[in-house]
């Protein structure tokens, strides 16, 4: 992994401290192109602690996305080399579709201490408010909450709704509370599994490009 | 770098808000490998032995 690539320290604060990271164009436009296709043919579901060679092997469409430097330095930095699938999913909405999904944790069905779930959000076209725009509540990544228990609430202070140019962002997202997906978004889930016996190796930048890394023990 | 990791949103309540900021401190302790890192000491003074308590623990309850 090129050190150019990994997160710099203060991307990793701003997503240890708002749960998520924008990421804007860094998917090439002919990748994009082939999204919806490829997403209308489908992706097959793979069972849970999937590697990701056996979940997307070399030259599959989310394979490619995933090993362009910026997505794949950002993997590393948050769950180290080697990460396992938990899941994944393409979102479509219609349009005039009817009741939003409720707000919600995502997949945080395992509340398992002993592993630490980073979750990508790949938007391949331009997303307007009208659109609907993925809802999420800055922040909330790290409160206790289970599925949609929070699915109840509505308009929270502080909540955005991420809209973007058809310059295509990637988002990457820890647990945070969000709901609804506008029109089409393909969300994995990635997991890195740390127990006291497992050491997990992440790599970082700092502000000033020295590298730094770090194995951890959680 | 401080001032980013504590940065609060508007929907925190008051004081549950503290939480929020002690379990990113945690997360940050995680990322990073560094277990000397804290904000305004919050899991400092969780985690803190004060030293009689660690007496009478050694001594099995007595002091």
């Amino acid at each position: 992994m090129e050190r150019k690539n990994l997160l710099t320290s203060v991307q990793m604060a701003e997503f240890v401290s708002h749960g998520a990271l924008r990421m804007d164009a860094v998917v090439p436009a002919a990748l994009n192109a082939r999204a919806i296709d490829v997403f209308t043919a489908g992706i097959a579901s793979v069972p849970y602690g999937s590697t990701v060679d056996e979940a997307f092997p070399v030259g599959s469409f989310v394979r490619q996305l995933i090993d362009l430097p910026a997505v794949a330095g950002a993997i590393h930095s948050l769950v180290g080399p080697g990460p396992t699938i938990d899941h994944h999913h393409v979102h479509i909405r219609e349009p005039h579709g009817g009741e939003a999904q409720p707000l919600h944790g995502d997949a945080i069905i395992d509340v398992r201490p002993d592993a630490f779930d980073m979750q990508l959000m790949y938007y391949p076209h331009e997303v307007t408010a009208d659109m609907g725009g993925t809802l999420s509540v800055p922040g909330s990544h790290l409160r206790r909450t289970n599925e949609s228990d929070t699915g109840r609430y509505q308009n929270l202070r502080g909540q955005t709704r991420l809209t973007c140019p058809a310059v295509r962002p990637a988002r990457l997202s820890c647990c945070t509370t969000e709901s609804g997906t506008a029109a089409v978004a393909m969300t994995v889930t990635f997991r890195a599994i740390c127990s006291k016996s497992v050491s997990t190796r992440r790599s970082v930048r700092s502000v000033s490009g020295t590298p730094t890394t770090s194995t951890t023990r959680l | 770098m401080t001032e980013l990791l504590d940065t609060r949103f508007p929907w925190y309540e008051m004081a549950t808000g503290r939480l929020e900021i002690y379990h990113r401190i945690k997360l940050w302790r995680a990322l990073t490998g560094d277990e000397t890192f804290d904000l305004d000491f919050w899991v400092t003074r969780v985690t803190n032995r004060p030293r009689r308590i660690s007496l009478a623990t050694r001594s099995g309850g007595r002091r």
